[in-house]
């Protein structure tokens, strides 16, 4: 039955016009957030200058939030922090979905014994939790960004391929499949125009959802020293710089604790309002 | 639930076509009474599911209800709280009712789970499935909805609406994909409960040989509006509206020889 | 005459294996022959989950067959090169029995009919929204309706958009499963006029999945019955006909009353519908 809105006076096609103020709060903190990392490069202040005659200052008008105990500008690395961590979740989300789509997606799809074997690895990958894959990789491979990257897309790819192999598999019994068969479609043609469409919807949902944890992961593992190297602006390396500094000098550390808290709202809220939108339009979709 | 009577006043319903506003269900008032059946026909497209749904108080997406109170004995009633409870429902598509993900036997538990009767699960799935005519209860109850055949499903809509254990039943075309045997064996079902436990039923049905079998009294629709009333033998001998006399006639069309 | 699709004694089981390995395996046909011939209409009754639409399914190579072949214009369906299989899907076309799922919820009514337009002829967007147009208008609705999701249309409306589809390239042979079971019985017998239509001019063939007795004596030139996993009937349809096995005779006698019982049941005896 949920195919149903039920109805109690107000206009249900009205009502769902009308954005709801969660989510124009979601769209405001990640449209700020984003284009704090776009303008960043843009923006006269070095990220990186080091300058000891003005360590740990508090607000001027050189430096509006003060420097830190190298005497950088806090301010230019938190909006530079924007697009280190910005930029290496988008890196993921696109690893992850082309891998979860292209290997989930041919998985369900072809079903058999490509399926069977490539959902046994999917469980092998899921069993590692993302710190220990990530902990291997930086003992193999040396630490940086890229790595991190690396480890955070490999540990989700096997979580979100299973998703669509599900979808894909549920889709695939669908009569409207059938009929796009029988119309003459290819079979690449009907995974393009029948399944890929209503997996990415969903995924692209899911994904949103998913961002908050992810910078969440880059700025962990980068506090752990595990991923961003100093002097790169990152929020973890800021947070893990700002340790020594937390009797004398609080707001070092919860400037980027509160960009980060900021950035995993936004994209929570927004997650949750593109569900809300896409949910009734899915409704013939029954998944 | 003592309710005797669920009815809708007024019920106007609107769609946005091309930034438009099309009227789709134009002012009807239908009432169905508990020991009673009344069928409702009409051309397709004419609105007759829209109707069912704003019987229970509900709107599909896109659509928007301009007025019409659901009334139980009279009273407006909060339209949440009728599906499951007051009104138990068979929908027209019965494929796209179910969830893909859940087996037959999982469906069985949230219709009961509405009535607080989870428990009652094992005890009442096996004599429903037999009562609409669905033999081994353990096979079926563990089918997936694409596992099962049209008719299948739509005896299991059936089954799940009376798990429900509503007084009101509102049927769309609920024996369209069922063989004459399976849908003489529903249509004496349903008509078994009317009169032992006085289930109120309105049946949409494009089929005048059901409305023929089952029906007490028949509305006829015709473009959004209810254009005839009439118990059901009035109909068939004197029909007054264009509307009701197309379809009959199409009906008679089929029985060559009893009309010839 | 060219026979133009052909089950040959396939066989189907279901269960028994894979994700849903939910005990013993389920035999559905067993054995079961049937050919269409062209312009011929073949009736194929059944009572509810006796294996109809799985049969089509086999016939329309949706599903492969336990044991048997299915052969169009007499090359088997599952060894056909890209060539045979786009001359297969030109020459079958197929309505299927739920209608809403039958159709991407996502696509246009305009896109659902082209679909096959697209696959399998040569015409440009301009010709094939043309025809589009046409097939709307032939199947009772509005070219305007090709702009409208299926969502917001009724049972009835997206099972014409169905026939429609399957009218589209102009197929030799129409699977129709349950096709009008939706649509009131002015449409049916409008919808039926058209496709004997179709019939003379152009000689498509029909295999008619259905329930209803009286639309098989209306429009169907053979009959077959199936019943536990086989065929128990296959006979041509005269003005008045009869089964032979108890099971089909038992299909045809429970046919619905034209009229209610002249002795009127107490409880219809006053209309209490609501002014
Ligand atoms: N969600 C919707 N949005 C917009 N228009 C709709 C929607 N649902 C139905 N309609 C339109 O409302 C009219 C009535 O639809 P309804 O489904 O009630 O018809 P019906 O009488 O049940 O027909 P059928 O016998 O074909 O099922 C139709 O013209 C249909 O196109
Ligand atoms: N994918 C499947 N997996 C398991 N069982 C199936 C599957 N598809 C069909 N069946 C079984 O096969 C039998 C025949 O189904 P089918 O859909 O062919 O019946 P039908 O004759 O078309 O019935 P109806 O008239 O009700 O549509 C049913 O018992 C059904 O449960
Ligand atoms: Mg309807
Ligand atoms: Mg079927």
């Amino acid at each position: 039955m949920s195919v149903l809105v039920r109805d109690d006076g107000l206009s249900g096609a009205r009502r769902r016009l009308r954005p709801r103020r969660t989510t124009l709060a979601g769209l405001a903190l990640v449209g700020v957030i984003a284009l704090a990392a776009l303008a960043a490069p843009l923006l006269p202040w070095d990220p990186e200058a080091v300058d000891l005659m003005a360590r740990l200052e508090g607000p001027s008008a050189a430096h509006w939030l003060g420097t830190d105990h190298l005497g950088r500008d806090l301010l230019a690395r938190l909006l530079h922090g924007a697009s280190v961590s910005l930029g290496a979740v988008a890196v993921i989300v696109a690893l992850i979905l082309t891998l979860g789509i292209g290997i989930g997606g041919l998985s369900g799809f072809l079903g058999g014994r490509t399926d069977r074997i490539v959902m046994r690895v999917c469980d092998g990958f899921l069993t590692v939790p993302t710190f220990v894959l990530a902990m291997f990789m930086v003992g193999v491979l040396g630490t940086g960004l890229t790595n991190v990257v690396l480890a955070i897309a490999l540990s989700h790819w096997a979580w979100y391929a299973r998703i669509v192999r599900g979808m894909v598999l549920s889709l695939r019994e669908r009569d409207f499949v059938a009929a796009a068969i029988v119309s003459g479609a290819s079979r690449p043609r009907v995974f393009a125009e029948h399944i890929l469409p209503g997996v990415l919807v969903q995924l692209v949902v899911l994904a949103t959802l998913d961002i908050g944890h992810m910078i969440l992961h880059v700025a962990g593992l980068s506090f752990l020293g595990l991923g961003v190297m100093p002097p790169t602006p990152e929020w973890g390396v800021m947070i893990s710089d700002a340790r020594e500094f937390i009797w004398t000098q609080p707001m070092l550390m919860l400037w980027p604790g509160l960009m980060i808290l900021l950035t995993v709202m936004g994209f929570n809220l927004l997650g949750d309002a593109l569900r809300d939108r896409l949910d009734p339009m899915l409704a013939g979709e029954d998944h | 639930m003592t309710a005797h009577r669920l009815s809708v006043e007024g019920l106007r319903l609107s769609a946005r076509r091309d930034g438009r506003p099309v009227e789709l269900v134009r002012g009807i008032d239908l009432a169905v009474e508990r020991g009673r059946v009344t069928a409702l026909v009409g051309a397709s497209g004419s609105g007759k599911s829209l109707t069912c749904l704003g019987l229970q108080g509900l709107t599909p997406p896109g659509v928007e209800r301009l007025g019409g109170r659901v009334r139980l004995d009279g009273e407006a009633v909060d339209p949440a709280t009728l599906p499951g409870r007051a009104v138990a429902t068979v929908m027209q598509n019965p494929r796209s009712a179910f969830n893909p993900v859940l087996t037959m036997r999982a469906h069985a538990r949230e219709t009961l789970a509405v009535r607080g009767d989870a428990g009652a699960l094992d005890r009442l799935l096996p004599e429903i499935l037999a009562e609409v005519g669905l033999p081994e209860p353990d096979r079926i109850a563990r089918l997936y909805p694409f596992e099962m055949s049209g008719g299948m499903l739509q005896r299991m809509m059936i089954a799940l609406a009376l798990l429900a254990g509503a007084p009101f039943l509102l049927a769309d075309e609920p024996t369209t994909d069922l063989d004459p045997l399976v849908q003489a064996h529903i249509l004496s079902l349903i008509e078994r409960l009317v009169a032992t436990r006085g289930l109120g039923v309105l049946i949409v049905t494009h089929d005048m040989g059901v409305v023929a079998r089952l029906a007490d009294e028949v509305a006829v629709m015709e473009a959004g509006r209810i254009v005839e009333t009439a118990p059901v033998a009035a109909l068939f001998a004197a029909p007054r509206s264009d509307a009701a006399r197309a379809l009959l006639d199409a009906h008679r069309a089929l029985y060559p020889e009893e009309f010839a | 005459m060219t026979i133009l699709l052909a089950a040959e004694a396939v066989e189907k089981r279901y269960g028994g294996q894979g994700v849903f390995a939910t005990g013993a395996s389920k035999t559905v046909l067993r054995g079961v022959s049937l050919s269409v011939r062209d312009g011929e209409s073949v009736a194929l009754l059944g009572a509810s989950g006796s294996g109809k639409s799985t049969l089509a399914r086999l016939m329309l190579g949706l599903e492969r067959p336990d044991g048997g072949t299915v052969r169009c214009l007499g090359q088997p369906i599952d060894a056909l090169d890209t060539d045979g299989r786009r001359t297969f899907r030109r020459t079958v076309q197929a309505v299927f029995q739920d209608p809403l799922g039958a159709v991407n919820p996502r696509h246009r009514v305009g896109r659902i009919i082209a679909e096959p337009l697209r696959h399998l002829t040569g015409l440009d967007a301009r010709e094939r929204a043309a025809r589009v147009a046409e097939l709307l208008r032939l199947v009772g609705l509005a070219p305007e309706d090709a702009d409208r999701l299926p969502g917001s249309m009724s049972g009835g409306q997206v099972q014409r958009v169905c026939i429609a589809r399957a009218l589209a390239p102009e197929p030799r042979l129409i699977l129709l499963d349950e096709a009008v079971s939706n649509l009131d019985l002015v449409l049916q017998l409008q919808i039926l006029d058209l496709l004997a239509g179709l019939r003379d001019r152009l000689g498509t063939a029909f295999l008619f999945i259905t329930h209803d007795v009286r639309l098989v004596r209306r429009f169907c030139h053979r009959v077959a019955v199936l019943h536990d996993g086989g065929l128990v009937e296959d006979r041509p349809v005269g003005p008045s006909f009869a089964f032979d096995h108890p099971a089909a005779r038992a299909l045809l006698d429970a046919m619905l009353p034209a009229a209610p019982p002249p002795a009127l049941r107490d409880r219809s005896a006053e209309s209490r519908i609501a002014p």
